[in-house]
């Protein structure tokens, strides 16, 4: 027989989770978003006013596709990368198949996967002499030293996939293993490589950050 | 114009205060700042979305902080503690997003130093590199 209070308590618990389910079908549809994954729980301060436009799950509005981490699984599995420091990335887009990026430290692990010579350091000078060269940025200066992204994998990926097919599609995919550093996620990053190829839009899929770099003119945009 | 701070953990804080950006920097751990993307970002974005200006921190101890400020066109600049002669203290090798990066160890600068600038650059409200500080392009 139960108590006044608890059938009270009981009544309280069914009736909110009525009257939860009601407001919820009555809310007009919502962007989709998708839950990409659980950031570390370390302790930050969260006594200020602060917009958190993001708070441990994170949630994307630019893009719903889901981060493909079984393909960069599988091509890890075929290698020696490290867990902890090597980065593996992939691009692709319309009339191209994957292809594959990895981070300087991990180019001679993961070479023989990688199948062609040309996959390391000369590969990367390459790319930022034409962004020397070509966009008249980065000029006297050394890569290793204010050209960060040209050394990581997401870049990679890009330098190699114009190897292969020349001019890439204007739209492009790139899923990468780790979360970009802000070298790469800033302007001096990616979107160098954008305006380099020409590429309108990259939508930058990773376990907890999705962007898109987007070219308007001879500008870029990131948009998250 | 408004500002955007992108924490190491891949938080996203729009308009963050000069406060919990110097609260980061001083008072969490290596670990936190080694985690994630191993950096942080704070960026002025227009009334259009383009991107005014970037300053990017990367902790690493027990060398200090490294502060870069980005402006248009791949113009850098980095905050040193020898700005007249850089080369002047040896060469670390750090890892940035794991990947090796041997940088002066001049480029990295006391945790209080990093904060004074990131609040000033948080504090200004228009985007522009913070005088006062000692910088070298990169």
């Amino acid at each position: 027989m139960l108590t006044n209070k608890s059938w009270i308590s009981k009544f309280a618990a069914v009736a909110a989770v009525s009257a939860t389910s009601l407001f919820l079908s009555a809310q007009p549809t919502l962007p989709k978003l998708h839950v990409l994954g659980e950031i570390s729980n370390f302790n930050l301060p969260k006594n200020e006013n602060l917009n958190f436009a993001n708070d441990r799950t994170f949630l994307s509005a630019v893009s719903d596709i889901p981060l493909d981490k079984d393909t960069l699984q599988r091509f890890r599995s075929k290698t020696n990368l490290s867990e902890t420091d090597d980065t593996v990335a992939y691009v692709t887009g319309k009339g191209i198949d994957k292809v594959f990026g990895v981070n300087s430290g991990a180019q001679t692990k993961a070479a023989k996967e990688l199948g062609e010579a040309n996959v390391g350091l000369d590969l990367r000078k390459k790319y930022f002499e034409r962004v020397q060269n070509e966009l008249k940025e980065y000029e006297g200066k050394m890569m290793n030293l204010v050209a960060q992204p040209f050394l990581h994998a997401e870049a990679h990926s890009l330098m190699r996939a114009t190897e292969r097919y020349g001019q890439l599609p204007k739209v492009l995919v790139l899923h990468v293993d780790r979360p970009p550093c802000n070298q790469c996620a800033g302007t001096n990053g990616l979107s160098v490589l954008v305006r380099l190829f020409k590429i309108d839009e990259l939508t930058v899929i990773s376990p907890s950050r999705v962007f898109k770099v987007v070219k308007t003119g001879s500008t870029v945009k990131i948009v998250e | 114009m408004k500002s955007v701070f992108y924490t190491p953990s891949e938080e996203r804080i729009e308009d963050p205060t000069a406060h919990y950006v110097s609260s980061l920097i001083l008072e969490q751990s290596s670990s936190y700042w080694e985690s994630g993307s191993t950096d942080a970002m704070i960026k002025y974005l227009d009334n259009d979305g383009y991107t005014v200006s970037e300053m990017i921190l990367m902790r690493r101890d027990p060398f200090g902080i490294y502060v870069q400020f980005n402006g248009p066109k791949t113009l850098q600049f980095v905050m040193c503690r020898n700005p007249q002669n850089p080369q002047l203290e040896e060469e670390v090798t750090i890892k940035l997003g794991g990947n090796p990066w041997t940088l002066p160890q001049s480029y990295f600068v006391d945790l209080q130093i990093a904060a004074q600038v990131a609040s000033s650059y948080i504090n200004s409200k228009n985007g522009e590199r913070p005088s006062g500080f000692d910088w070298i392009e990169s």
